[in-house]
């Protein structure tokens, strides 16, 4: 287990674990120097660029564990990550490889080592999300060299410091201090403890403030979604230092702070609204920007109707409220329906095609023809937005998702999905070009406005639009020539004419190819070994006119693929990560390389 | 090469610090990669050429290797401000061979301080950095304590990036020096050891231990190489290759996990993991313990069996038979009955216990004049002066067969033993200013355990295979040694 999680007071006077080196920054230190910043980076660039390789680590993660997410795994591989970018510079190499590289190396430092052929294969199905397979042997063998290349180079580049901290232990400890067995906050507690993993992912908190300050802010975060205000709550003895738990040096104005500057980033960016962060905002506090036309699918909730309890909250913008509430009841017709709708169980068909070949096929046998009837009845147009829609599927919790897609597969409502498109940047600048362009543009032409204060903002919607795309021509003006049709989420490209946008849509919703020879093999291997799989076998070959069928529908058992945060650990247990879930079963495994006695 | 898509985060960098082309550096060898592999190729010919885009499989193919090239070129002449290169060490001997890794004797150039660079061996490791490496520094950077050897950092060494074969970097942990080891000194007839300075070893040893346990650390290598005497005669736990993590079973209805029970050398291997046990918690280390304090007077590992039935046999034969009745949990070991039921069974029943016979005479109080009386060949015995009966106490409830018999370490650490005249010093340090020359079983015996004790000429000795075993990278078993 993680006893990396304790706190060592010992050498160095250190208060954040054994930290050996001096990690953490001052923001104003950061904005002057850093390795990038040297590389004519800006710290808004760089912060992205952070964001993004934290997003994709999560993305890596999830697909590791079979959509369950772990974290540990994805808390230590993103302060790897942001380690690793203290000390080189984000133009040196591809962030993605270095993510995967820390989503390795953590696997190992938290003790469940993921095998090196799925970090390398997930790693390349984000990457290359059109080429499906490695072209050859060569280029798997070559990517394997990557991330085991990159993996010294992360160690060599932090030293060794793998003790990561993470805080959730300190949410706990807080709110026990804070609580003192009244257990009324459970869910604010709740709130608190699982966003903990996915501030450390999509800010750089983990190279800024210690855990404990991270886990105060998280705290803090959760009472301001939860109505609540800490100062309230807390018991007297604890009045004046609630924030300054276990590091004295915070205070209540830098808890204000991190606040707020969270609040920003998770206003900005819908892309990042990841893990429990998507079920973050019950109460619809925070206006998002960019998503003002579409309303979130998470507020979907009645729990927004009960805003009366947030009127007393002064930073609350009355106005913006009301309108959102508009938005949201005006939507609720339109993302009721296919919610009730009869698939309740239809999660998985977002679920990526690995999973499919990762053997998990039993499920998917089960409903393999209510899926025949379903999609059969499916336009064809819809299967672009089909496809959309599996590539989003690691950035929305399944709840969300099974809405959702429900909604895709609907052939009459094609506009739907598009406006869903601003809502998963990473996703779909992995998914195709064209679908990051818009949110390319607007993230770096929101970072430009650093002034506005979230809580307040009130966006014009078009206006916005406008804006947005004079600066995503301005961009494009000013890396003409060096310009490349690259997916790299960095390069804000040029913006597409409309029909092209269709023509590349034309292109994916092309159906997925056959069945290659290696699954083929996979699977004639599994039956020889496993006995249910030739079950599934069997129904595979027997319904070839729809391959893509198997490959972007695989199983859906609620056990086996669950949200992130409610397959979780119960919150009174003091064990902070989940048992690691069982291997994925991707290829057969050969009697030389059974776990039977391995080193454990 | 600018046309090649997917690299622009290296063409940037490239254009920028690198304008030269590329220096055609020969691919790490892969000649070693595993065959499955091949499974992926044949994979490839099916690659689809849909999903819209233009590049298809051999500019990818061409890129990721470009790639690795981009980084190898970057990345090995980029800075790491955190991490010493190894050259900041002058290398003097070798002295021994790791589980994961040749030890050699260096000096800080800087400070002059004495060290012992550990290389970790990376050469066939399949899933990158070994994890049992990784562990052991983790695992160390939390244990700082006088009686554990001290980790002092973690150095890296390019390994001859001209070089055509690997071109990977090498990592090296660098601990304090520590002049000798337990089993070199003991297998050394001219150090006597009174009972001060037995008595002084086995409480740091037991202390030692006891953090370790505390820490939530299984050792699984206890064994007299492995505990390490530095100059001014502190011992210190070493070599945390096997160690690893366990989990406080809190809740007896909740299942203990399982870890691998092929660890241990065999010698110091306790009756419940030759049995197949795979829920073993801390009391391994206990019985390993207790064989080293034997050892203490014995002068040489007190059961040295060549196979798991030969060990068994043996434990049987000093500790007493392995039945329900000394140990009513033994049935439940997965080899227990698989065991007993054989008719020439390796666990011979109504064997008494005669450890107590064999051992007590030679655990002599020191004789009035002061002078040591165990022998280091453990034959010559003076009847004349007492035996210390609580050191016989201590030694018979380490070596207990039922491992819920056998004291925690912290039980034995508050021993009644340690209490008693004459009680533990702070160190050894006197024994030590007696011996000038550094004692390492490595370079005394020239081979594992060569030399030992009074069985120069036994042709039983087990044969000497665990040298070369020992070379085995990380991530293979030990127990091949044997």
């Amino acid at each position: 287990m993680s006893f990396s999680n304790k706190l060592i007071t010992e050498k160095n006077g250190s208060r954040y674990g054994r930290m050996i080196h001096p990690w953490l920054r001052r923001k104003q230190d950061i904005m002057v120097d850093t390795p990038s910043r040297r590389d004519g980076m800006s710290y808004e660039e760089e912060l992205f660029k952070r964001q993004q390789g934290g997003v994709f680590i999560f993305d890596i993660v999830l697909h590791l564990t079979l959509g369950k997410g772990e974290h540990g795994l994805s808390g230590v591989a993103s302060t790897l990550f942001n380690r690793f970018f203290n000390v080189h510079s984000f133009k040196m190499c591809d962030f993605r490889d270095v993510a995967a590289a820390c989503v390795f190396l953590a696997g190992k430092n938290e003790d469940s080592p993921k095998k090196l052929k799925y970090v390398v294969n997930h790693l390349w199905q984000l990457k290359y999300p059109h080429q499906k397979h490695f072209p050859s042997e060569q280029t798997f063998v070559d990517q394997c060299t990557v991330v085991t290349y990159l993996e010294e180079v992360v160690l060599r580049s932090i030293s060794f410091d793998i003790n990561v901290d993470l805080p959730h232990q300190y949410v706990l400890k807080l709110m026990r201090d804070v609580e003192k067995g009244r257990n009324v906050y459970k869910e604010m507690v709740k709130t608190a403890y699982y966003m903990a993993t996915d501030v450390l992912i999509i800010t750089d908190w983990s190279v800024r403030y210690t855990c404990a300050s991270i886990a105060t802010a998280c705290v803090n975060i959760a009472a301001y979604f939860h109505n609540i205000k800490m100062d309230e709550i807390v018991p007297p003895e604890l009045a004046n230092h609630w924030f300054c738990f276990q590091d004295e040096s915070m205070t209540r104005a830098e808890v204000e702070v991190m606040t707020t500057e969270f609040l920003d980033i998770f206003a900005r960016n819908p892309a990042f609204h990841i893990g429990s962060l998507k079920k973050i905002d019950v109460n619809g506090k925070v206006k998002i920007v960019g998503r003002a036309k579409t309303p979130p699918p998470q507020a979907t909730t009645s729990l927004s109707a009960s805003g009366s309890s947030s009127s007393n909250l002064k930073k609350i913008d009355y106005e913006a409220y009301k309108g959102r509430q508009k938005t949201i009841s005006a939507s609720s017709g339109n993302e009721s329906t296919p919610t009730t709708s009869t698939r309740p169980s239809f999660l998985p068909d977002v679920k990526n095609q690995k999973v499919v070949e990762q053997g998990l096929m039993e499920a998917q046998k089960q409903r393999g023809h209510y899926h025949n009837s379903n999609h059969s009845s499916t336009s064809s147009s819809s299967n672009g937005s089909y496809q959309n829609g599996y590539h989003k599927s690691s950035h929305h919790s399944h709840h969300s998702d099974m809405k959702r897609q429900t909604a895709y597969e609907d052939p009459t409502q094609p506009k739907k999905m598009r406006t869903d498109y601003h809502q998963s940047f990473v996703a779909s600048s992995s998914s195709s070009s064209t679908t990051s362009i818009s949110e390319n543009g607007r993230y770096v032409q929101q970072q430009q406005q650093q002034t506005t204060t979230i809580m307040t903002t009130q966006q014009q919607p078009p206006s916005q639009q406008r804006e947005e795309s004079a600066y995503a021509r301005q961009v494009r003006l000013l890396k003409a020539g060096a310009q490349q049709p690259v997916p790299l989420m960095s390069l804000p490209p040029p913006p597409l004419p409309p029909q092209q946008l269709q023509h590349l849509q034309q292109m994916q919703s092309q159906p997925p190819p056959q069945q290659s020879e290696y699954q083929k093999m996979c699977m004639a291997l599994d039956k020889t070994r496993n006995q249910q799989y030739s079950a599934v076998n069997h129904h595979n070959s027997i319904i070839p006119t729809h391959p893509h069928h198997h490959l972007h529908h695989p199983m859906s058992s609620t056990q086996q693929i669950s949200p992130p945060d409610e397959s979780s650990p119960p919150l009174t247990s003091m064990i902070l990560l989940p048992p690691p879930p069982p291997p994925p079963v991707l290829m057969p495994r050969r009697v030389d390389e059974i776990e039977d006695g391995e080193l454990v | 090469m600018s046309s090649q898509p997917y690299t622009a985060g290296l063409h940037q960098s490239s254009t920028q610090s690198h304008r030269q082309a590329a220096p055609k550096r020969p691919l790490p060898n892969r000649a070693d990669e595993p065959p499955k592999r091949a499974l992926i190729g044949q994979n490839g010919q099916n690659t689809p050429s849909g999903g819209g885009t233009p590049n298809s499989t051999g500019n990818a193919e061409v890129d990721v290797k470009q790639q690795l090239l981009n980084y190898q070129k970057i990345f090995d002449h980029a800075s790491y401000p955190f991490i010493n290169d190894v050259s900041a060490y002058e290398k003097l001997s070798k002295i021994g061979q790791g589980t994961f890794g040749e030890v050699f004797k260096a000096r800080c150039k800087t400070t002059g301080r004495m060290v012992a660079l550990k290389k970790i061996l990376m050469e066939n490791e399949k899933e990158g950095f070994p994890i049992t490496a990784l562990r052991e520094v983790k695992m160390l950077e939390q244990l700082k304590h006088q009686n554990i050897t001290d980790l002092i950092e973690v150095c890296s060494a390019k390994t001859g990036s001209t070089s055509t074969s690997k071109d990977r970097t090498t990592f090296y942990l660098v601990f304090a020096f520590c002049e000798h080891d337990l089993a070199g000194l003991l297998s050394n007839p001219k150090v006597r050891m009174s009972l001060v300075h037995i008595k002084t070893m086995m409480k740091h040893l037991i202390t030692g231990l006891n953090k370790l346990h505390r820490s939530k650390i299984l050792h699984r290598d206890m064994k007299a190489a492995n505990v390490l005497i530095s100059k001014e005669g502190v011992l210190k736990l070493a070599d945390f290759g096997l160690a690893r993590p366990f989990v406080q079973r809190e809740n007896p209805n909740h299942p203990r996990p399982l870890y691998t029970n092929r660890v241990v050398t065999l010698w110091y291997r306790p009756p419940e993991l030759l049995l197949g046990d795979r829920a073993y918690g801390t009391k391994i280390d206990v019985w390993g313990a207790g064989c080293i304090m034997a050892e203490m007077w014995t002068r040489q590992p007190i059961m040295q069996g060549d196979t798991e039935q030969k060990q068994l046999t043996l434990i049987s034969a000093l500790c007493g038979s392995i039945n329900p009745e000394v140990w009513p949990n033994c049935v439940k070991m997965p080899l227990y009955s698989a065991m007993a039921a054989e008719p020439n069974s390796a666990l011979p029943q109504g064997k008494g216990r005669c450890l107590k016979l064999k051992i007590r005479h030679l655990m002599k109080f020191d004789s009035a004049d002061g002078k040591p009386q165990s022998d280091p060949y453990g034959k010559k015995t003076n009847d004349q002066v007492p035996s210390d009966d609580d050191a016989m106490n201590l030694l018979e409830n380490l070596l207990a067969i039922d491992p819920d018999r056998r004291p925690t370490a912290d039980e034995a650490e508050d021993d009644i033993w340690f209490y008693k005249d004459p009680v533990p010093r702070a160190n050894v340090g006197d024994l030590m200013d007696t011996i000038p020359t550094s004692q390492f079983e490595y370079t005394v015996g020239k081979g594992a355990h060569a030399g030992r004790g009074r069985h120069h000429n036994n042709p039983q000795r087990p044969h000497q295979a665990p040298r070369q075993s020992n070379a085995i990278p990380a991530g293979q078993y030990r127990d091949t040694i044997f």
